[in-house]
């Protein structure tokens, strides 16, 4: 009951029979045919046919896999073998000494008790043997089971890191947590156990069954195992009863959840508009629902399990009646009775794992899917996408950059964020981005730095090099970025300042928190540089994180440096300062600063105001205040906010 | 518990261990009453269920007695090879009582079973159920604290984990221990004897199946733990995967990855290497059993002493006595997180309800007169938001409060709705203090809009009328008198089109004309509208604008707002700076003033 929907669930079991097996042949062929098409069943299909492809794909994985560590997955299934040898071995002889106990008299008494001995101690030697052997099993199988988990998780995230932005809104991290944990999980299981109990039981079947035929009669080898058959029907027949009784559950499970997570989100309107006593009515009755599920579930697992066991009473109980009256009437040895006692006891043991087996390789199959979705999926932004990249690049930028026409949309919306933006930023210059929230200050700085592509029409070039053209690599090393979400790695405080592969001196370190105005703050700490940032070390103000940020970008020493409203959450004064230290830094460079406070951009050598996907105002400080727009109004607005009244502050 | 962990702190596996020890530390002593008292109203279902958990065990322990004695009747046969019609029939006998014990099993453990687990449902439902209306009635500061998330947890999986106590645990806990005396007793009375000789090698059993436990779970708790690594560190570079990529770290991360993962795998084969182990470690030892039971079983079958049967059961009930421990241990692990699960619902369960009036006074009709005096609030200790704020408005006026981000606007509302309580001064509602009135009474008195509009899964209409006993013709009209009956007409299915949760399939701004309706189907004395209109475009404005004056009409009502068109009509406007009321006066007036508000509006509208 994790109330995580999963889709396990069984495609096309809303059809008739004929239906979903002429579906099933579709989607083996992978072809949907023409008068499917256009109908509500044709994006089904095509999903499952994409999923199939998919699973096909992740196979290909595994099989790779099982062919490098084919000497691994030899030896495990070589060690079933043996486990299972050894395994029947201990009633063999617990009938032979039965059959001796009862051959032995007076004469053969101290042979007889030597044997028993020896016997006795072979069973414990056996046992000692199992242990080696299963061991090993769980060693070879079960070791590159995780084995595989380690690389598929190794791919997962080696992919991941080289997806653009686009990606991650499309799918949750929560989802693609879930790929490296419960999927990965399943297959696992799948892969390892699964093999593991597929072998076992092929080989523990089989034997026994020729075992008990040679040795026994072959009616009585029948009569035991006429109850297998209908076990395996039981099982598989009530794991789909099971199966749809648990989704139930789970879905109402998550209706609860969805119920409980909507009303404590509008906890304020509930309570606003006195809905308390209604709501908890409504939720009393998914609550109910959950309950009924669950009923539903008891009823089938309460008889799922005992008729289960009722059936293997049943092989014993013919062993009981039809092997006792061989045994008497002298057909089978007393010794023999006992022995095949024992192995019905271990044949069983398989067959009840038969559904737990069936629902692994089923979830293990569809996990794979999901999984090589991942491995195969196709990076957005990359090198080489528009063409080969420009070898004269150079290594260092000059820092102009220039814009022309751009226009961008946002996938899956139908308003442009841009429509045709041209400016000239030439090097060295200091340009300050101002507008509304959503008028794309921030989609700016991410087309800068190629976290999204030119989309639409239009271009941006560095140094007169199309972005495009530019390996991805020596943009961004060419660009110190401080992004507006101030995002921080838990880790020391060093280690975020020196957030490059380089790898940068103390020194450095120490001198970029200088310029940024947060070195005071940070010898306050305890462990000064090496303080852990985030929920195992210090929380830091807001303020304290731009500024970390601010050095952060600083440290790269690049020409260009964008700061995406870095300075929103530091005072007034801290914010003189920095800027006043970015005054030494800024010169040479080209720097970008996108900003809500005036006081941020003020002394920037020319301001672009943003409106409607247009460039509405262009030029310096003095300039838009005469131009008496949208900028002075801004201007004005926040002259207010600051104002001083009733003879100032309390606090 | 955590071992020899990642000391990088790349992980944090360690703090997560270290906090689970110190929470299940922590329980209370009265943490397992807590638990259990949760099926004392159930007791008879319990009693009844253990009653046949009981007869269970019994069988259970007749089938090897039958098959032993089925085994001496085989040996006996053929020792006196006239009788064997006679053997031939015992036989038959036996295979008659198996049957029986079969069908008896059957049914018994079907009937306990679904008394367990529909007791247990119908416990999870009740304390659901419980745990949700305490949760209904706790104040503001109590959200404003708890993540949503973390609410959730405590109603939906905390209570579940409560009820794996009461399917898994509660009963089998008797009947292992029930199987282990059992086993010892029938043992004993079969051969003294060989009970002794297995019981010397029980201990060594159960020590080994506690120690594999013991083993076990530590090695879950790390690998947990170790997963758990991998989880903090795939969602703190998906968070920041843009900072990654922009900094070209995508080769470091990738290594730093890599040792994780290899952390996770590390523990994962020792895993293996325990298991592989330790399990069959305990088939050795229950093999020494066997060969002890054959030795020592077989000498006194050669001296006659003992029978085939005696040494068959005794084998068997060897490995019956095994299993109890191996459940006990099992359980242990349950009942702990049952125990985390109960506590966390306790705490919860002792959080103060939002405070009802002691002295109430009936004030059902409400005028809609509001006042406020000398009023201070903050929301941490003398962090004032609001500082004495004094107004009032009598029924029918229309207030309305501008002012810059920040200077405390919404924190009125908040307070007039009673969600937070004021410090200093007072708040009268028709002339009697807050305190005095019914939380809920004021409340349904009062219609509010804000900005961000909140939407349920359901359809149009639901979301109009909410839960509130209001016909489908008073719902249409009020969606007519705000405007919103226009898009609503369009939909499909109309007023029954579905919503989906957070209305994301409709318009921010089709979004707000819907809370305008909800706030006028209730009819109410007083109306707040906070920020309502400031983000929708210019043609839903006028939409709204028409129905404002509709929606406003006889209602006292109290605007905030951003764009000042929409209050220039008020009777009074009030401008918040900082926490305080700078001015305050008609449109006019403050115009003529010709400060704050003037400067505003001269921005606004040059």
């Amino acid at each position: 009951m994790s109330g995580k929907h999963d889709d396990h669930k069984k495609p096309f079991s809303e059809y008739d029979r004929k239906t979903r097996r002429r579906f099933k042949r579709i989607v083996k062929n992978g072809n949907v045919p023409d008068e499917i098409i256009g109908t509500k069943d044709e994006k089904v299909l095509r999903k499952q046919i994409q999923q199939n492809e998919s699973i096909k794909k992740g196979w290909g994985v595994f099989a790779e896999f099982i062919k490098t560590h084919k000497a691994r997955y030899s030896s495990g299934i070589i060690a079933v073998i043996a486990v299972n040898g050894l395994a029947i071995l201990t009633p063999i002889i617990t009938g032979e000494i039965v059959d001796m106990l009862r051959a032995a008299d007076a004469t053969t008494m101290d042979s007889t008790i030597a044997r028993l001995l020896t016997l006795c101690i072979i069973l414990v030697c056996i046992a000692v043997g199992k242990l080696v052997a299963n061991f090993l099993v769980r060693y070879c199988i079960l070791g590159a089971s995780n084995l595989l988990d380690y690389v598929m998780r190794k791919k997962m995230f080696n992919k991941l890191i080289d997806l653009s932005m686009n990606y991650f809104n499309k799918k949750s991290a929560g989802e693609i947590m879930a790929l490296s944990t419960n999927d990965l999980r399943t297959v696992r299981m799948a892969i390892g156990r699964g093999i593991m109990m597929i072998t076992n039981a092929v080989v523990l079947l089989g034997s026994g069954v020729i075992y008990l035929s040679l040795k026994m009669s072959f009616g009585l080898t029948i009569g035991i195992m006429i109850p297998f058959p209908i076990m395996i029907f039981v099982i598989t027949r009530f794991s789909k009863f099971i199966h749809t009784r648990f989704r139930k559950v789970q879905e109402t499970f998550s209706d609860l959840t969805a119920k409980t997570e909507e009303n404590i989100s509008g906890i304020r309107i509930v309570k606003s508009f006195v809905q308390e006593d209604m709501e908890i009515n409504n939720f009393m009755e998914i609550s109910r629902s959950n309950y009924e599920a669950n009923v539903g579930l008891a009823k089938i697992m309460a008889i799922f399990h005992p008729s289960l066991s009722f059936l293997s009473t049943l092989a014993y109980l013919v062993m009981l009646v039809l092997g006792g009256l061989m045994a008497v009437s002298g057909t089978i040895s007393l010794g023999e009775f006992v022995a095949a006692n024992a192995f019905l006891g271990m044949l069983i043991r398989p067959i009840r794992f038969i559904g737990m087996l069936i629902s692994h390789l089923q979830q293990g199959r569809v996990s794979l899917g999901r999984i090589s979705d991942l491995i195969f999926e196709k990076p957005d932004i990359y090198d080489g996408k528009f063409g080969e990249v420009n070898k004269e690049v150079p290594e260092r930028f000059s820092g102009s950059i220039s814009i022309k026409g751009l226009e961008y949309i946002y996938p899956n919306k139908d308003e442009k964020v841009f429509k045709g933006i041209s400016t000239e930023i030439e090097s060295g210059m200091t340009v300050a981005v101002i507008g509304e929230v959503g008028s794309g200050k921030t989609t700016l700085a991410n087309l800068l730095t190629r976290i999204f592509d030119v989309k639409g029409k239009g271009m941006i070039s560095f140094d007169g090099f199309d972005i495009t053209e530019i390996p991805l690599k020596t943009l961004r090393v060419n660009i110190g970025y401080v992004p507006q979400d101030n995002f921080l790695f838990s880790d020391t405080i060093s280690y975020n300042i020196g957030f490059s592969e380089e790898g940068y001196s103390t020194e450095e370190i120490e001198a970029a928190t200088i310029k940024s105005n947060v070195y005071g703050d940070i010898i306050e700490f305890p462990n000064k540089f090496e303080t852990m940032l985030g929920e195992k070390g210090v929380n830091l103000s807001g303020g304290q994180k731009q500024r970390l940020c601010i050095a952060r970008a600083l440290i790269k020493d690049a020409p260009i440096l964008i700061l995406d409203d870095s300075l929103s959450s530091v005072d007034v004064e801290t914010e003189k300062d920095i800027l006043a230290n970015l005054k030494d830094v800024r010169a040479g460079r080209t720097c970008i600063i996108i900003s809500h406070r005036i006081s941020t951009i003020k002394d920037a050598d020319k301001i672009i105001v943003l409106q409607d996907g247009k460039i509405a105002e262009e030029g310096s400080h003095d300039q838009l205040i005469a131009e008496q727009g949208i900028y002075d109004r801004m201007y004005r607005m926040q002259l207010i906010e600051e104002m001083e009244i009733n003879g100032g502050e309390a606090s | 518990m955590s071992g020899s962990g990642l000391g990088t702190g790349k992980g944090g596996s360690r703090g997560l261990d270290k906090v689970k020890a110190e929470e299940r530390k922590k329980l209370d002593k009265n943490a397992l009453k807590n638990l259990l008292k949760h099926a004392v109203p159930y007791w008879p279902q319990f009693l009844l269920a253990l009653v046949l958990v009981l007869v269970l065990t019994g069988a259970e322990l007749l089938r090897p007695y039958i098959m032993g004695t089925a085994i001496d009747d085989i040996a006996k046969a053929l020792d006196n090879p006239g009788s064997s019609g006679e053997y031939k029939d015992h036989i038959l006998l036996m295979g008659g009582a198996f049957l029986g014990l079969a069908v008896l099993q059957l049914v018994v453990s079907y009937i306990s079973t679904l008394i367990l687990r529909i007791t247990s449902a119908k416990i999870v439902m009740s304390l659901r159920n419980k745990v949700f209306k305490h949760v209904q009635s706790l104040p503001f500061t109590y959200f404003d604290k708890t993540p949503v998330g973390s609410i959730v947890t405590r109603i939906c999986n905390d209570t579940n984990s409560i009820s794996e106590m009461y399917t898994n645990v509660l009963v089998n806990f008797f009947r292992d221990i029930f199987m282990m005396i059992g086993v010892i007793i029938v043992m004993f009375s079969i051969n003294a004897k060989l009970a002794l000789t297995v019981l010397t090698v029980l201990p060594l059993i159960a020590v080994a199946a506690i120690m594999f436990r013991m083993k076990a779970r530590k090695i879950f708790t790390r690998m947990r733990a170790k997963l758990t690594a991998i989880n903090i560190f795939l969602s703190e570079h998906i968070a920041g995967m843009k900072i990654v990529q922009a900094f070209n770290m995508q080769n470091a991360k990738k290594d730093e990855f890599d040792s994780v993962n290899k952390e996770y795998l590390k523990e994962n084969n020792k895993q293996i290497i325990t298991f592989g182990i330790f399990r069959p470690f305990m088939e050795v030892t229950s093999a020494i059993a066997t060969a002890l039971i054959l030795w020592i079983g077989g000498n006194g079958i050669l001296e006659s002493a003992i029978s085939f049967g005696t040494v068959y059961m005794f084998i068997n009930y060897a490995g019956k006595f095994f299993q109890p421990i191996m459940s006990l241990t099992e359980m242990y692990n349950t009942t702990q997180s049952s125990l985390v699960s109960s506590d966390r619902i306790e705490s919860m369960m002792k959080k103060d309800s939002e405070a009802e009036p002691d002295i109430k006074e009936d004030i059902s009709v409400i005028e809609g007169e509001i006042e406020f005096k000398n009023v201070w609030f903050a929301y941490v200790e003398e962090n004032w938001v609001l500082k004495d704020i004094s107004f009032k408005v009598r029924p029918g006026e229309k207030i309305a409060i501008v002012g810059t981000t920040g200077a405390g606007k919404t924190t009125i509302i908040s307070l007039l709705l009673g969600f937070y309580k004021h410090q200093k001064g007072q708040i009268l509602i028709d002339g009697k203090p807050l305190a005095h009135i019914s939380i809920k009474e004021l409340r349904r008195a009062i219609g509010t809009v804000r900005q961000d509009v909140f939407l349920f899964k359901g359809d149009i209409e639901t979301n109009i009328r909410l839960y509130n006993d209001i016909d489908s013709e008073a719902v249409k009209r009020a969606a007519e008198t705000v405007n919103a009956s226009k898009f609503i007409e369009l939909l499909p299915k109309k007023y029954k089109e579905p919503v989906n949760q957070r209305g994301t399939t409709l318009s921010e701004g089709q979004r707000q004309l819907l809370s305008f309706a909800r706030a006028l189907v209730i009819d109410p004395k007083i109306l707040v509208l906070d920020e309502a209109t400031s983000s929708v475009d210019a043609n839903t404005e006028q939409l709204i604008q028409d129905g404002l004056e509709h929606l406003m009409e006889g209602r006292t009502s109290i605007t905030i707002a951003h764009r000042l068109s929409t209050i220039k009509n008020a009777d009074t406007i009030m401008f918040l700076h900082h926490g305080r009321i700078a001015e305050s006066g008609s449109h006019a007036e403050l115009m003529k003033h010709g400060k704050l508000y003037y400067e505003l509006y001269s921005i606004q509208y040059s």
